[in-house]
């Protein structure tokens, strides 16, 4: 190989790096972007201790999760998604029984009861998670994050974002039925 | 969209040039490698000669070593002249061409089947235009607030500043004005539905728990609440139970009278969620109740019913359609227009026609009789005001027509107190510069008004303004 040819296959360089970035890209593209695997999925739910909104309130644990089939939700008053999708879990709480755990995610305590006396509270217990830090130890994303919980206390699914009406009547609501049995 | 073609033409043509450049640029001399190895093998042979002298090389071994490095000379000179002729052979003008050519075809190509230049941009965050607020309604505001730390259980003027702070798109302001507004009448089941509104605007649109309460307290005290029942339907799609929704929903349908102003929006909001479950939003719709037949007797104002009916004739329509019944009425009113026609000093005749037009929607007919009507009987009060108010302006900030001004003076005349004449001639004359009189019309409107009308604070400004 001379050297003029060797140049001039350098100078394919940046289009080879293209196609392969570009494929990479596009591969991408035919994927969901909602989907979000959970490190924790079929695992124990991180080991955790939050105190509760307030001073002598009840905060929420790992113990509070075993025995029963129940979803952990993150919300936040500052976030408008949570919002949406409060009207559904009210409806979870109180017409269907759901047992509802909450982290309440970087949020000050005052604003989060002004929150749930608004627009309800269809929490069995809520922990405060001021700066955080549990929230990291489940993986969350972004408020609102909602977690389906085994009996044995083991994440068995994980949803990002708001819950539709149609999360709760397909994927929710299902698997809850599923894992009671 | 021409713009658009035209950019894009030009950054093709932008994009071509470089490459342009290149394919058609005369190749530089080759001197680069061939020159630069030629310069290291002289330097060989050179170096061959100095061992050969100073005896390192024998003859023979300096002889193959400058074989050699002929050799090899030979070679890269060959690999230089392959090259350059080569280069110089195909001044790339061909591919130059096809390129200029199919660059932007292919561009075409690709664009057309995908490109939607008419899809509507999409801003980060769409948020309404934010309306300018008239420093008139600042300052009303501002007054109202200070007017409300003296004197906290002002009901009226909380109402106000609650609508106001919504109409100002201040939904949280809102919702603390309609609480206090709540605290101090707390069994009118019209406030909670203003506040559980103001909550949901407050929530983006969510009807909350403590929304919901309030809507389904003031269905409680009057079941006809449209806009709590819509809402509370509202409540159920939110909670996912799209069915919930529309039980209320066609519920709320079937108790309204066709001419409801809601009505458009419900029937939309079942079309939308009965196609999301798979119901036939017609089939699923009752149909409402009949429009409320405009009675001429409710028409503002009234002093005696449209073309009178006689016992019989009542009965007669009563068995009608209501399209017959509707065509009777319209012959009717017809009738009595022919006969003012031979009479005109029937002053009665005339509001009589006036009224059953006015029902009728036909306001220019309405306003002509009226005319015949002060013609008739220019002393009669209520024909003026009649007259006055089918003609007022839209807004009680322009001045209204020569017509218009005319009847509220001949008000003024009749009914030396009354507040809309006070007004719209005080506006006239201070639009004219006649101050003194607009001072003192405007002063006699002031003097009748509560102490508490919300338009006082406007009035007095405009007042003073006048100083």
């Amino acid at each position: 190989m001379s050297a003029v040819t060797r140049h001039r296959l350098l100078l394919l360089l940046p289009l080879a790096v293209f196609l392969i970035l570009g494929g990479y890209f596009a591969l991408g593209l035919t994927r969901d972007p909602s989907i979000l695997p959970s490190m924790l999925i079929d695992k124990p739910a991180p080991v955790f201790a939050l105190p509760g909104l307030s001073e002598g309130e009840k905060g929420l644990s790992n113990a509070d999760l075993t025995g029963k089939v129940q979803l952990i939700n993150v919300f936040a008053s500052w976030c408008a998604p949570c919002r949406v999708e409060h009207p559904l879990l009210m409806r979870l709480a109180n017409e269907q029984g759901v047992t509802i755990h909450a982290i309440n995610y970087k949020d000050k305590p005052e604003a989060a009861k002004a929150f749930l006396a608004q627009m309800g509270n269809p929490y069995t217990a809520i922990g405060a998670d001021k700066d955080g830090r549990v929230a990291i130890d489940f993986g969350v994303y972004g408020v609102p994050e909602t977690y389906v919980i085994d009996r044995q206390g083991r994440v068995r699914y994980r949803h990002v974002g708001p819950l539709m009406p149609f999360d709760v009547d397909e994927k929710i609501l299902p698997m809850i039925r599923e894992l009671s049995k | 969209m021409i713009g658009f073609w035209l950019v894009a033409a030009a950054l093709t043509a932008l994009a071509l040039l470089p490459l342009l450049r290149t394919l058609l640029r005369p190749p530089p001399p080759l001197e680069g490698a061939a020159e630069f190895a030629r310069g290291v093998y002289a330097a060989q042979v050179a170096e061959i000669e100095r061992d050969l002298k100073r005896g390192i090389l024998s003859d023979d071994q300096a002889r193959a070593a400058r074989a050699e490095v002929g050799r090899r000379l030979l070679s890269v000179a060959d690999e230089a002249a392959g090259v350059k002729v080569e280069a110089l052979a195909k001044p790339a003008q061909r591919t130059a061409l096809v390129l200029t050519l199919l660059l932007p075809l292919a561009a075409l190509g690709v664009y057309l089947p995908l490109g939607q230049p008419n899809l509507p941009a999409v801003p980060f965050a769409t948020r309404p235009p934010e309306a300018p607020v008239p420093p008139q309604v600042m300052e009303a505001v501002a007054k109202l607030e200070a007017a409300l730390k003296d004197n906290p259980d002002d009901v009226g003027a909380w109402g106000l500043l609650a609508q106001t702070y919504g109409a100002m798109s201040r939904p949280a302001d809102a919702v603390n004005a309609w609480r206090q507004v709540l605290r101090l009448s707390p069994d009118d089941g019209s406030v909670k539905g203003a506040l559980a509104e103001a909550l949901t605007v407050a929530a983006d649109g969510v009807v909350g728990e403590e929304a919901v309460r309030l809507f389904t307290e003031a269905v409680a005290a009057d079941p006809m609440d449209a806009r709590a029942r819509y809402y509370l339907g509202m409540a159920r799609i939110q909670a996912g139970d799209i069915r919930g929704a529309l039980d209320r929903w066609t519920a709320l349908v079937a108790d309204s009278p066709a001419d409801a102003p809601w009505l458009p929006t419900v029937r939309a909001r079942i079309h939308d969620a009965a196609t999301q479950v798979g119901l036939d939003p017609i089939a699923i719709t009752p149909s409402p109740k009949p429009a409320r037949a405009p009675s001429p007797a409710a028409a503002p104002g009234s002093g005696g019913a449209a073309p009178a009916l006689s016992p019989e004739q009542m009965q007669a329509m009563a068995g009608m359609s209501q399209q017959d019944q509707q065509a009777t009425i319209n012959s009717m009113v017809d009738g009595l227009q022919a006969k003012l026609k031979d009479n005109p000093g029937d002053a009665d005749g005339w509001m009589r026609l006036a009224r059953a037009r006015e029902v009728q929607g036909n306001l220019d007919a309405a306003r002509d009789a009226l005319r015949g009507a002060v013609k008739a009987d220019p002393k009669r009060l209520q024909a003026w005001l009649d007259l006055s108010r089918l003609t007022a302006p839209d807004d009680a900030q322009t001045q209204g027509s020569a017509e218009f001004l005319d009847a509220m003076a001949k008000v003024l005349d009749l009914a030396p107190d009354n507040p809309q004449a006070l007004y719209y001639l005080g506006q006239q004359a201070a639009n004219e510069g006649k101050n003194d009189r607009a001072r003192d019309l405007w002063g006699r409107l002031l003097k009748q008004l509560p102490a508490d009308a919300p338009q006082r604070p406007e009035l007095q400004r405009r007042m003073d303004s006048l100083k």
